[in-house]
């Protein structure tokens, strides 16, 4: 009983912190891509993918918010958004793209430039062919892989460049999707509340263990 | 006895296409230019199209057949040969992070085939494919007087028409004389009787003149 009551409280602030801190580090990452444009007069692509990322993770949570808010609600939005890893809807669109975005990052900070927007064609294939004949068999599968394959890139790149985006996002990956795959309840409670304590700390710019920012 | 005709046809162009090779490589190692290397790959992607083209009409294969769902082997060939042609235009427009694009599109095209017996994809993206390459290489093959690009965009455009003409005669003699414009075109045909050079141009006028003058 008070384990449950431990949990649902952990759960509530979680959610809660969700949609307060991810919109505002968002945010933030916006705001620093923005004055680089205009101190440069060019974008950082490494900047503009995680910002792109944290943009994805923000309407997540917002919906995520809205759907589990106890109000009545639209059975559309309950519908158009799912109930989890269930077919292609908003949660599992969402969780592609941001997967997608990952291996984006990779290709973008290690210079592949042939392979820069690869994920995002296959992935967009694979939306554009869910629209026109409902398959969608590959989406769990690529969601694993290229979550899986972005950690450990984003390590490797890391340990490879010194950059302190990949090494946050790193962290913030194998937060969020190990909690996914353990999935034991207080675990991923917590784990919720530990991602948040690394996204703030990296968008207000106090994650800096590398010096040298990498610049594209 | 029409499959020993068309496979006469295929001989043709695999000894034509043979035969535009030489020039080709001869052309990268004095130049050292890498587009001479793209060429060579995309004449080989049509010799090998030929090839297969060959042995299915010697074997008798029945190419329209469907192999799984609605998909067709020839559709396998035709994705085939259109990837090698998408990739050659994305080189040549220097556009490296859409590379993997082509690639991405014939997967999914023949994946849209299994689930669904629909010629028209193959139709959109061959035409789309075969056309604009077409008149992109025959514009700028005219303007700078480059007969192996001009050659190229004759056989884009002749295969193209030669592939809405359901008739394999016709198609057959279309592609013969698609690659035998090629052929041409690496030979140095159009640099030397469609696009003389203007100093080349002057001296014919000058000699044409001066016999005038000599003979008045």
């Amino acid at each position: 009983m008070v384990e449950d009551v431990f949990t649902t409280t952990i759960a509530h602030l979680g959610y809660s912190l969700n949609l307060i801190i991810i919109p505002i580090a968002a945010i933030l990452v916006g705001i620093k891509l923005y004055r680089e444009r205009k101190a440069n007069g060019k974008f950082n692509y490494v900047r503009m993918t995680i910002f792109s990322i944290f943009a994805a993770f923000s309407v997540l949570v917002i919906f995520e918010f809205l759907v589990n808010v106890p109000v009545e609600k639209s059975p559309f939005l309950v519908q158009i958004f799912g109930t989890g890893f269930e077919g292609f809807n908003l949660y599992t669109f969402l969780i592609g793209l941001i997967a997608s975005l990952g291996l984006t990052l990779i290709s973008i900070a290690n210079k592949w430039e042939s392979m820069y927007y690869a994920s995002l064609f296959f992935y967009g294939g694979m939306v554009i062919l869910f629209f026109l004949t409902g398959f969608d068999e590959f989406l769990m599968p690529f969601v694993y892989i290229s979550g899986g394959a972005s950690i450990v890139f984003l390590y490797l790149t890391e340990f490879r460049i010194r950059d302190n985006g990949a090494l946050a996002l790193a962290i913030f990956f194998t937060i969020a999707f190990g909690s996914v795959a353990i999935d034991i309840e207080i675990v991923t409670r917590i784990s919720v509340l530990l991602y948040e304590v690394v996204l703030i700390i990296y968008s207000l710019g106090f994650f800096k263990p590398f010096k040298q920012e990498v610049a594209e | 006895m029409s499959n020993i005709i068309y496979s006469i046809y295929e001989i043709i162009m695999v000894v034509l296409c043979v035969l535009s090779l030489p020039p080709i490589f001869n052309s990268w190692r004095d130049t050292k230019n890498r587009m001479y290397i793209a060429i060579f790959t995309l004449t080989l992607g049509v010799m090998s199209y030929s090839i297969i083209n060959l042995l299915t009409y010697l074997f008798n294969v029945d190419t329209t057949m469907y192999l799984i769902g609605g998909l067709r082997f020839g559709y396998i060939l035709g994705y085939m040969l259109a990837t090698i042609q998408f990739e050659f235009m994305l080189y040549l427009r220097r556009l490296v992070k859409f590379y993997s694009v082509p690639f991405i599109i014939a997967f999914y095209l023949i994946l849209g085939h299994i689930l669904v017996i629909n010629a028209i994809p193959f139709i959109v993206y061959l035409t789309f494919v075969g056309y604009i390459p077409a008149y992109m290489l025959l514009r700028d093959g005219k303007r700078k007087h480059n007969g192996l690009a001009f050659g190229m965009g004759l056989l884009f455009l002749l295969w193209g028409i030669g592939q809405t003409i359901p008739v394999t005669i016709v198609v057959e003699i279309f592609r013969t004389i698609a690659v035998f414009m090629f052929f041409l075109g690496s030979r140095g045909f159009y640099e030397k009787y469609l696009f003389p050079h203007k100093e080349v141009e002057e001296k014919i006028m000058g000699t044409w003149i001066s016999k005038l003058v000599v003979k008045d």
